[in-house]
């Protein structure tokens, strides 16, 4: 039987949402207790608060090995994705994505299309990664925006950012395929702010084509950084372990001068994001940010095989299908059964204590099929059957042994085909 | 294995929760008895379908149901059985309609989804038994299933559970089936569930204010066209929009003028013809059924008396049993009763006790009993001459409501000596 109130002890749905890390418990328990003002304030509060700001933003920064002014705090994840998407939206501007896009980006879309936004779908390959030529291929010839997500919620994929980016700066012609200017070094060697920069003195340029990465579900999982000046980043406070309620915008220089802020009304983040900034979510973001990035390397490879662990025991079971690749998330293990409705298997596995989804929450409602599974084309017979266990920093080999063998009895009574 | 009345302490109950006042204290009482209980909600129908709340089955109505199971302790999930119930509820309600008959899509949504679908979820849940909030009794008598009205008589709900067979008792309770209604929502009130004093539901749930016709129109507007109306000779009386809108003893709607009062006597989808006629039309003695069930899983010999409902809101009829082959059957009625409605369900009463039951098909064009050439299976000790022959049939001013719609009056007469056939004692195999 299920103890209601043990919800870490298996707990599996990371990618929805992380506990919130004991050094973040620590850090915001002391900023509620001290005295700190409105960081706009010129006294000695407003100090206090500041500075716990500024110390936020270089710990989001370090994350992605961006520069701190680069850092725009919002709500979360999504109001960010909005921020970027909704800033840069504009007559004749073109939105590209892929069709296994988070629906906020999709629904972003559709805000503003209506203004003359165009919006473009592209597809993915058979582990949900967006295909890199098609995209650069849509994103050709227009003044376009390419979103894309770093990681795939539902499935983990990841995409090759570095590959995309390199593609786009082709495309947008400011290099001819394949080659690059002379005495010009490896593109990963040089500071993406650098080249771009340089580019925009010389003149003969296309059509420019900027990207967004919604790095939600990468940051802290693999590293993150902005490919190009020409780029912008998104992530949220409470995957990474820190509260709900605070997420950053990283904006590429590129970026940063053509972006229409969402939310006015007052001067901060350099009035790209008005509003008397969420002190304690910040505060959460910045230290969950250090203390994932400290981690990184250990916990990748850690929780990884936890996930080959955990593949290894339910590739046992008759009628399961794998979907993560293996070079995905570390964290994430997507894989579809056949026999059994997710949202079914998801109560029993509650019943017993484990908590997974079956993709995004908002598809946890309903047995209909994700667009992903449909895009990445499962078998109609396991489309229904779509379980997704992920792990993160709290989480024990026993807890993965314990989850396989409830998932075991919980097969058990699938019928005899 | 010998069949158990009840579970065993600490044992896993699923509990089909509406939100409403009878299934949240149906779950408190499980959890009062000790088992391990588990709430579900199942969302049937697109809650931006129904513009008003009849009081079943919208988001806010699942709210209700998981803030009940909180205060209750227990889990509760919402599953999405949408695309079962269309296919097996509201796709035969649209149907039947366009066919020229009424349909019952409570006892579909009986037998599909909360007796197939929810059992499978049970199971797949680990859990052997279900429960409701069903008005009507399940007992445990002589190693048999039976299935009995709800202590309630205004309430009771046993005419939509007849499909249950023995399999399906087995693993079923009814918690509040026992108690009067004002007693669930005196327990409901004094365990202080919020659901208390919410209005019941009226209506079939995936229809808001019974339209059933605008409800036709909309999914099937291909399907749906206008016609005559004629009389018993054929002569054409009028016009109407569609045989979809009417019933069986329906008398509004029609819009002819006529010295008598005129009702719906038949409705054929072949010729998208309204026939009407006088109040004497509407009257038959003998009804053909298919899909015929018999709860204790043996069906009664021909020639057995039992009470016949021909609606939810009838009080019964006695009637003979006069052909039974398989899933077919044939009753006669002591007494001529009025508005038997191809599509509705006809369910089999002995006193207070469920026996079976089937669907209504169109008057049978012999009404003379045919008899049975199966051979009778082993068992079958019914005694029919122990009936009483008052009592159970017309009682005066009851009204005939329910789906049907219909304004026909059931005539109340006392009932008299049934005057059984002695022909065909073989029992349907």
């Amino acid at each position: 039987m299920s103890a209601e109130s043990d919800l870490v002890g298996g707990y599996f749905d990371y990618n929805a949402t992380a506990p919130v890390r004991p050094e973040v418990v620590e850090a915001i328990s002391r900023v509620l207790s001290d005295a700190t003002g409105n960081p706009s304030s010129m006294h000695a509060y407003g100090r206090r608060a500041r500075a716990l700001i500024d110390r936020a933003r270089h710990q989001a920064a370090s994350l992605v090995g961006a520069k701190p002014r680069s850092v725009v705090f919002t709500s979360g994840a999504t109001e960010a994705n909005a921020l970027v998407i909704g800033g840069l939206a504009c007559a004749g501007r073109k939105l590209v994505v892929s069709r296994a896009d988070h629906a906020s980006v999709l629904a972003n879309a559709e805000r503003w299309a209506s203004d003359g936004f165009r919006v473009e779908r592209v597809g993915v390959d058979e582990s949900g990664a967006p295909q890199v030529d098609a995209l650069a291929g849509a994103a050709s010839g227009s003044t376009s925006l390419v979103s894309v997500a770093w990681a795939n919620s539902e499935t983990g994929a990841v995409t090759d950012v570095d590959a995309l980016a390199l593609a786009l700066d082709r495309q947008a012609g400011d290099l001819p395929p394949g080659e690059r200017a002379p005495g010009e070094r490896d593109p990963e060697d040089r500071d993406p702010q650098e080249r771009a920069s340089e580019k925009r003195s010389s003149g003969d340029r296309g059509p420019l084509t900027l990207l967004h990465l919604d790095a939600a579900q990468a940051v802290g999982r693999v590293p993150v950084h902005l490919p190009s000046a020409n780029a912008a980043l998104t992530f949220s406070g409470h995957k990474l372990g820190g509260i709900s309620g605070a997420g950053a915008a990283v904006l590429g220089d590129g970026v940063a001068d053509q972006l229409k802020p969402m939310m006015v009304g007052g001067s901060q983040e350099d009035s790209l994001r008005a509003g008397t900034e969420n002190l304690l979510g910040i505060v959460a973001l910045g230290v969950a940010a250090e203390t994932a990035g400290n981690q990184l390397e250990a916990e990748s490879h850690r929780q990884r095989e936890l996930r080959e662990l955990l593949w290894q025991q339910v590739s046992r079971e008759d009628g399961v299908r794998r979907i993560s690749p293996v070079g995905g998330l570390p964290n994430t293990l997507t894989f579809a059964v056949r026999g059994m409705e997710s949202q079914t298997m998801i109560a029993a596995l509650d019943l017993d204590g484990f908590a997974l989804s079956t993709g995004s929450a908002c598809a946890a409602a309903s047995p209909e099929p994700s667009h992903v599974m449909e895009a990445i084309g499962l078998d109609p017979e396991y489309r229904g059957g779509v379980l997704r266990a992920s792990l993160g920093f709290a989480t024990t080999r026993e807890q993965v042994l314990g989850l396989a063998a409830s998932l075991h009895t919980v097969l058990g009574r699938r019928r005899a085909a | 294995m010998q069949p158990r009345e009840l579970p065993a302490p600490g044992e896993r109950v699923v509990v089909a929760m509406s939100g409403g006042v009878d299934s949240s204290v149906a779950a408190a009482l499980l959890v009062e008895a000790g088992y391990e209980v588990v709430g579900i909600s199942m969302r049937l129908a697109d809650e931006k379908e129904r513009s008003d709340s009849s009081g079943c089955c919208s988001l806010e109505d699942f709210r209700d149901a998981e803030r009940v199971a909180g205060q209750l302790g227990i889990p509760h999930f919402v599953f999405d059985l949408r695309e079962d119930f269309q296919r097996e509820v509201i796709g035969p309600f649209v149907n039947e309609y366009l066919a020229g008959r009424t349909p019952s899509p409570c006892i579909l949504c009986n037998r599909e989804i909360k007796f197939r679908s929810l059992h499978q979820k049970a199971g797949e849940l680990g859990a052997r038994w279900v429960a409701t909030g069903h008005y009507a009794r399940r007992t445990l008598e002589d190693g048999e299933f039976r299935l009995r009205t709800g202590a309630d008589s205004t309430k009771d709900q046993s005419y939509f559970l007849f499909e249950m067979g023995q399999a399906e008792l087995a693993s079923t309770l009814f918690p509040v089936g026992a108690m009067e209604k004002s007693e669930v929502r005196r327990r409901a009130l004094e365990l202080g569930l919020g659901t208390a004093d919410k209005a019941d539901s009226q209506e079939i749930c995936f229809v808001s204010d019974g339209r059933y016709a605008e409800f036709v129109e909309k999914v099937a507007p291909e399907r749906t066209q206008a016609g005559e109306i004629v009389d018993a000779a054929g002569r054409v009386l009028g016009r109407h929009e569609g045989i979809h809108r009417y019933t069986i003893g329906q008398r509004r709607g029609l819009g002819i003028a006529a010295e008598n009062p005129l009702y719906v006597s038949g409705l054929d989808a072949a010729t998208k013809q309204v026939r009407v006629g006088g109040r004497q039309d509407l009257e038959a003695s003998d009804l053909a059924l298919s899909g015929v069930r018999w709860t204790s899983g043996r069906a009664e010999k021909v020639g057995t008396e039992f009470d016949v409902r021909i609606r939810y809101r009838h009080s019964g009829a006695r009637a003979t049993l006069t052909v039974c082959e398989g899933t077919r059957a044939e009753v006669r009625f002591a007494d001529p009763v009025e508005a038997i409605a191809p599509g509705q369900a006809a369910v089999f009463y002995r006193e207070d006790a469920v026996i079976g039951g089937g669907w209504i098909e169109r008057r049978p064009v012999s009404a003379e009993a045919a008899v049975s050439n199966d051979e009778a299976q082993d068992g079958a000790q019914h005694d029919s001459t122990e009936r009483t022959t008052d009592g159970t049939t017309g009682q005066a001013n009851h009204q005939v409501t329910g789906q049907a719609n219909a304004d026909a009056r059931e005539k109340a007469k006392p009932g008299g000596p049934t005057g059984a056939s002695s022909k065909g004692e073989t029992p349907c195999a």
